[in-house]
């Protein structure tokens, strides 16, 4: 007989989801249309986009720090330990450190469009992963 | 339609609205007068629809919806609220196929997310939904442009399509019959659109890279359908004086519309069996046959399993051709609900004509404006536009009510034609107004009643000379014929009309006026008011045989 109980596990998973849409998916769409000709104030421009205004609904801009410390709260108040935990904060705190590359973050260069459309991609591809991880469980 | 890209963009974010006017100037959004050019929920995106699918050449549906429970559209019933927020694009995907099934979608997700979902993968797959390969801006471009050149290309039959259920259910089957090398029977009355099916949704979902050729039976004396359809080789016969290629060979790797098959000679049809059977034709005269790949779409006037009972037609052709995949287009009186829909359509169309656009030119100056930018059909005083660029033809009701009651046997094309006719003589008179220095008072111009009834008439007028003609070829009690002569004024000729008309139902009700009545009014007491109107138009029932 098929268990149907709704288990920790299945929200996990309810939760990555929601993570990978939200954050995932957002940042990097901001960054998508960037090539290696892109001139610098409109890399500068979509990574501020990317990380500050990750979500736009109406007036509210979620930013991309926001949106992983909901789903962080949500995820560590499930209680539920999961092999992944580490990669997807790690992969998440890489995705927020982009910043660095922003004017007033530090770094003079302009970052490299490859590398930082690498990194928000990262963030999709861990969860990703981890939600297959369990779902195989 | 406009150079851009018409999109309407559902999404409870503004992300994707961002980048669309910001980084993507060939694509527009389309959405009600307010601060956002998009859609946030599935109920208010259907609403719009449900007026405005013409207009909109594809939709952009997100798949997460963060928004009030009481504005999401059920999942299923076992689904969470979480999760019916997030995939909630799904629910809006089903509600958008069941109610505008031609209508383009563009959902803005990846394949990898739907991967999830075993139920979301199942819709996604349907025809005329498009999945983004990854989410970023290009494969968005990509898919928006592979969405709309699809449905530009058979989008010309959205026009057929309507809002009927047998339609919808249609098209539904068609979508799936189109594709694979199956065979397809179109049955339909003459003007129902078979051979536009065949052409505009058929071949161009077939996926098939050859032509499409078509062979009306109906038209090819019968001792030239075998080289018409297999070809012939110079001097095959009398009068075969070079080689020529049959339409099998001409549709190879493409489609090939047999119209009026059941007209095809018994002996043309046991070729046309093993053609089907080998796909290999061998033409008149050839010594080797030549292999065939083709889709062959055949359509009939009249159900062919009833031409096959009658003993014209093949069985095994029949069989061959296969029942199952039938498909019989409704005439348009049975799909009369659409009536408003098709009209409409058709005049918008009709606008992009060269004639109408000059007409519409030279009626601008009166309106005020430098030049008419659309043309749309209202029925009654539905609404006000102000919107002077716009000319607003207004059918009154009484008109409408003809129109839905009319037996309309040659069917779209017949409506179609109507419809032209009735833009061309209302702009004519329109501009007989202006130049008699009568001037337009609004964009709204009143069609004339006695003009809808001449057209009427005019489109199934036969001239009546006995009364044995009342049987012969008329199939619906309100289809009469009347003959049409040239009067010095259209009311003189609409009174004659009518005239001929009560005349004939009064023979045709048997001297009966209470059944004109309710023929007539739909009320079989109104006896008397079909008879004073009878005296008026000077009949007299003493003088009549």
């Amino acid at each position: 007989m098929i268990d149907s109980r709704w288990t920790k596990k299945d929200e996990l998973i309810d939760i990555l989801m929601d993570l990978k849409h939200d954050l995932g998916k957002y940042v990097f769409l901001h960054l998508s249309h960037l090539t290696t000709d892109s001139p610098a104030d409109m890399i500068e421009e979509a990574l501020h986009a990317a990380l500050f205004e990750t979500r736009k609904i109406g007036v509210e801009h979620q930013s991309a720090e926001q949106i992983w410390l909901r789903y962080k709260s949500e995820i560590d108040a499930l209680d539920y330990p999961f092999g992944g935990y580490e990669r997807l904060v790690n992969a998440a705190n890489e995705t927020l450190a982009m910043k660095r590359f922003l004017t007033s973050g530090g770094e003079s260069a302009p970052p490299h469009v490859g590398q930082i459309q690498k990194i928000a991609r990262g963030i999709s591809e861990t969860i990703m992963q981890i939600i297959e991880e369990e779902q195989g469980e | 339609m406009s150079e851009r890209v018409r999109l309407l963009l559902i999404d409870d974010g503004d992300t994707y609205a961002d980048l669309i006017q910001t980084r993507m100037p060939e694509f527009e959004l389309v959405a009600p007068p307010g601060p956002s050019p998009w859609l946030k929920d599935g109920p208010s995106a259907i609403g719009f629809l449900a007026d405005n699918t013409a207009s909109i050449d594809a939709v952009l549906l997100d798949m997460h919806f963060d928004i009030p429970e009481e504005r999401l559209f059920p999942l299923d019933d076992s689904s969470s609220l979480r999760r019916t927020k997030r995939f909630q694009g799904v629910a809006i995907l089903r509600e958008i196929h069941e109610r505008f099934p031609s209508l383009p979608v563009v959902l803005l997700t990846s394949l990898e997310d739907l991967s999830l979902v075993d139920a979301a993968t199942d819709l996604v797959s349907q025809s005329m939904t498009y999945v983004l390969d990854s989410n970023d801006v290009d494969a968005l471009r990509v898919r928006i442009h592979s969405a709309t050149q699809s449905n530009r290309t058979d989008g010309d039959t959205r026009i057929l399509w309507g809002e009927d259920a047998q339609m919808k259910a249609i098209h539904r089957r068609l979508t799936v019959l189109a594709k694979g090398g199956m065979p397809i029977i179109l049955e339909g009355e003459t003007g129902t659109g078979k051979s536009y099916l065949a052409e505009q949704f058929v071949h161009l979902r077939s996926e098939r890279s050859g032509p499409f050729v078509v062979l009306d039976l109906s038209t090819v004396p019968s001792n030239l359908v075998s080289s018409h359809l297999f070809g012939a080789v110079k001097g095959a016969y009398t009068g075969a004086v070079e080689t020529r290629k049959g339409v099998f060979e001409m549709a190879n790797g493409g489609t090939l519309f047999i119209d009026e098959i059941q007209n095809a000679p018994l002996e043309i049809q046991k070729q046309l069996l093993l053609v089907l059977q080998d796909r290999k034709v061998r033409p008149l005269g050839a010594t080797r046959e030549i292999h065939v790949d083709v889709k062959v779409v055949a359509a009939s006037n009249r159900p062919l399993d009833e031409a096959v009972a009658a003993g014209t037609f093949r069985p095994d052709l029949y069989m061959r051709l296969s029942p199952a995949t039938r498909v019989h287009i409704p005439p348009l009186r049975k799909r009369i609900g659409d009536l408003a829909f098709l009209a409409k359509r058709f005049t918008e169309r009709a606008f992009y004509r060269e004639d109408i656009a000059a007409l519409c030119a030279e009626v601008a100056p009166a309106l005020g404006v430098s030049v008419i930018r659309g043309l749309q059909l209202v029925v009654g005083r539905e609404r006000h536009d102000d919107e002077k660029d716009t000319l607003l033809l207004v059918v009154p009701k009484p008109v409408w009510k003809m129109l839905e009651s009319h037996h309309w046997p040659g069917n779209i094309r017949e409506l179609e034609m109507l419809i032209y006719n009735l833009i061309t003589f209302t702009l004519v008179d329109a501009i007989d107004a202006v130049r008699r220095n009568i001037s337009l008072s609004s964009n709204q111009l009143q069609v004339d009643t006695g003009l809808v009834g001449n057209l009427l008439q005019g489109a199934m007028a036969v001239p009546l000379s006995s009364s044995e003609e009342f049987s012969a070829g008329l199939r619906a009690p309100n289809q009469l014929p009347v003959t049409v002569h040239p009067g010095a004024t259209l009311n003189e000729v609409a009174k004659e009309v009518e005239r001929q008309y009560f005349l004939s139902l009064f023979k045709r009700c048997k001297r009966d006026f209470s059944e004109m009545a309710l023929m007539l009014l739909g009320d079989e007491t109104k006896a008397r008011s079909v008879r004073l109107r009878f005296n008026q138009l000077g009949l007299k029932v003493r003088e009549i045989e």
